[in-house]
């Protein structure tokens, strides 16, 4: 009878470690198939100033004590941030990014995944960071090339106001 | 529905128990001790973590490398070491987790023990928090993957404008800083985990913290099998310019990122969120009126402390009594105190109380601790009109409690049935009296030895019997008259069977000897021990 339950506990403490041992590494997961690639699309752009200054008119200032009367009015707030891309040709994805800060006074962050098979594309891409702007402020043209599994990233520099490709 | 759920459950562990019981016996079933298990496996993940640190690299560039040392250079100790840490966390979760099933399934959790049920909750949470923080360390390409969407799932909250995904952009973004602030994490939670864990039995007496020696060495000795069988290794290094695409994802930790990819992370979201609130609100759901709590009578109560003892929420402690001389006779001695947020009615202090007691002088049976709802005078006139009932040729009484077999299916000539809150309340002096007042024979049963619902109800019978614990089973109670048989609710076969074995060994023995008519009163010093 020991016997029995000592083979017993050794089936049951096989068992255990074939449940741990399995499911700590099986079933394999495919998160992206092999011919899969990434466009990351992340910036974070300050729009511009939504409206310019203006100087006060004469009443407004009467209005205000006398120690805050400064000459001009310059509202915090700062334009969304558009982005358009296409691929090929056709839109793919764009955004209106409204700016972060309570007051809307600070950048519009993105961070947005774009999946693409591996291959060559023609990429178009343009941003307009004021309201009033017609057209885009920022534009990129061209071909890019993405292999098996390569993550793109495309930023985008507030300085030198062009699209980054790494 | 949700006690149809619940039932089913509770059958299911009931079924493998039995299985186990057989395998195992009762004190080792590994079933009757996942929360000592889940405390055990911690223990293992404490020891091979801290020597694993002794190797590792906190910084962004080395992490890697220094984990593939481990691996494959001291693959005997350091290897070894680290396929303990994540199988022994793994177990963890699988121990924990069918430890909260079961503990739902049997209805552990109501009144006031919820305390334990809702500290389990934010030990649930750090457990899974260590485990993904942990495979982040490693940084081969799984924990790319799991440092990328964890990130992105907080984002996907409003409340941090600047997405914590940008730091894993690409290699350069990602700093020592943030590397070392996650070690710290994955060092920090354990020890806030630790304190959880001791906070989570403190209302439980007696609790069983560690698991009995031969299940560790069992559990230990598997482990280090499955170690050395099938080493923990590491995908390749992460590189945040290249996609991972299979990963050997470990479920009983990362089973929720899938789901991100499937559903939105809004999805997930509301998943991880609902669940946990559900799990917050099952102590109250169904609300139900909580059953009144143990009241102690001041002129019965002597302040003997068997009761403190032998509670096993720990609710009842001893005070000074105040009120002086108006007291009664134990004016000088000390008296003992309900705590009324511990308490969950399960009636075992007056089973421990020696001043309950059926043989008095006076009219009525009093002891110094009770239930208002179901007290000792109903015992004893159910007792009494049990008695009565039993017209067959061998009368068996048979003390039962409402969590075990339904008591009303066993009822016929021969038997007559009691059900308590948990056999655990019973005082032994009712069997002397059973006994004495015409009974052949006083059976005992409740929940199975080891899964008492009120968790040491059938242990304590079990010793004042045996004469292991006060309030003893006086010695003149004939052994052979008393049986006792600890059976689930889906052992009423086996407990037919045992009480009729029971009935048939009684008719071979001589009638009682110990009768009616010995004297009624038994003095204080034999039911004290
Ligand atoms: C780190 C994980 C956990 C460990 C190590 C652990 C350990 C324990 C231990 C040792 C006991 C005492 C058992 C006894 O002596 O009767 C216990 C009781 C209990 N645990 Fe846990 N537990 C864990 C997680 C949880 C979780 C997640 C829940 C549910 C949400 C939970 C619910 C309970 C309940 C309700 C009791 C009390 C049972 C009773 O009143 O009889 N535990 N736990
Ligand atoms: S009924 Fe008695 S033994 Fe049970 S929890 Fe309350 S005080 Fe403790
Ligand atoms: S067991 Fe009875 S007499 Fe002893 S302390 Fe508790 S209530 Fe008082």
């Amino acid at each position: 009878m020991k016997i029995f339950q000592y083979l017993g506990q050794a089936f049951w403490y096989l068992l255990f470690i074939a449940f741990i041992g399995y499911f700590s590494t099986s079933p394999a997961y495919t998160f992206m198939e092999p011919d899969q690639a990434l466009i990351k699309l992340a910036f974070n752009h300050a729009g511009k100033l939504k409206l310019p200054c203006r100087e006060f008119t004469a009443e407004e200032l009467a209005a205000k004590p006398k120690q805050m009367r400064i000459k001009f009015d310059c509202p915090r707030e700062r334009s969304p941030v558009y982005v358009i891309m296409k691929v090929d040709g056709k839109p793919f994805f764009d955004k209106v990014i409204s700016p972060s800060g309570l007051a809307k006074d600070l950048s519009s962050p993105l961070y947005e995944r774009i999946p693409l098979k591996a291959g060559q594309y023609h990429l178009y891409l343009g941003m307009r960071d004021h309201i009033d702007t017609e057209g885009l402020d920022y534009e990129f043209e061209g071909t890019i090339t993405l292999a098996a599994s390569q993550i793109l990233v495309i930023g985008f520099d507030s300085d030198l106001k062009e699209f980054t490709f790494e | 529905m949700l006690k149809l759920f619940q039932d089913t459950g509770h059958r299911a562990f009931l079924f493998a128990d039995r299985l186990a019981n057989v395998i195992f016996g009762p004190k080792w079933n590994p079933l009757y001790h996942l929360g000592t298990l889940a405390f055990f496996f911690f223990y293992i993940v404490l020891v091979s973590g801290i020597y694993i640190y002794i190797f590792y690299d906190t910084s962004v560039v080395n992490a890697y490398t220094s984990v593939e040392y481990m691996t494959h250079e001291q693959w005997y100790l350091a290897g070894v070491m680290r396929s303990l840490h994540r199988y022994a966390s793994d177990a963890m979760v699988a121990t924990m987790v069918l430890h909260l099933l079961r503990g739902f399934f049997s209805g552990r959790y109501h009144g006031a023990r919820w305390f334990s049920w809702t500290t389990g909750i934010p030990m649930l949470v750090m457990v899974f928090a260590i485990g993904i923080t942990g495979y982040w360390l490693v940084w081969d390409q799984l924990g790319q993957f799991i440092a990328v969407r964890t990130s992105e799932w907080i984002d996907w909250l409003p409340i941090i404008a600047e997405p914590t995904a940008r730091n894993f952009l690409t290699n350069t973004s990602i700093t020592d800083l943030f590397f070392r602030l996650l070690v710290v994490t994955h060092l920090g939670l354990p020890l806030m985990l630790l304190g959880l864990m001791l906070l989570h039995v403190t209302r439980l007496n007696y609790a069983k913290i560690n698991p009995p020696a031969g299940l560790a060495i069992g559990c230990t000795a598997a482990l280090v099998v499955l170690s050395l069988v099938k080493p923990a290794v590491s995908h390749e290094a992460a590189d945040l310019s290249t996609l991972p695409t299979q990963l050997n994802l470990d479920w009983f930790y990362l089973f929720i990122y899938p789901l991100m990819d499937r559903w939105s992370m809004g999805t997930v979201w509301a998943l991880v969120g609902g669940g946990l609130l559900l799990l917050v609100l099952i102590p109250w759901m169904p609300p139900k009126r909580r059953e009144p709590v143990a009241v102690v009578y001041a002129d019965d109560c002597s302040g003997c402390n068997l009761c403190v003892v032998d509670c096993p929420y720990e609710a009842i402690r001893l005070e000074a009594r105040t009120g002086g001389a108006s007291a009664g006779r134990y004016q000088h001695l000390p008296i003992a105190v309900v705590d009324e947020s511990k308490c969950v009615s399960c009636g075992i202090c007056t089973g421990s109380c020696p001043s309950s007691t059926p043989f008095r002088q006076t009219d009525e049976v009093r002891t110094g601790i009770d239930m208002p709802h179901k007290n000792i005078q109903d015992l004893h006139a159910a007792t009494r009109e049990a008695l009565a009932k039993l017209t067959g040729q061998t009368k068996v009484l048979v003390y039962g409690c409402d969590h075990g077999v339904e008591m009303s299916k066993l009822m016929q000539a021969e038997v007559a049935m009691i059900s308590l809150p948990c056999t655990g309340a019973l005082p032994p002096s009712f069997i002397v009296y059973a006994l004495r007042h015409g009974a052949d024979g006083v059976f005992l049963t409740g929940c199975r030895s080891g899964d008492c619902f009120h968790r040491l109800g059938n242990d304590w019978v079990d010793q004042r019997v045996t004469h292991h614990r006060k309030p003893y089973l006086k010695r003149s109670a004939p052994r052979q008259r008393v049986r006792r048989y600890w059976a689930a609710a889906s052992d009423h076969k086996q407990l037919v069977n045992e009480i009729e074995s029971f009935c048939q060994s009684l008719r071979d023995i001589s009638p009682p000897s110990v009768k009616a008519e010995a004297q009624d009163v038994v003095p204080d010093s034999e039911t004290r021990g």
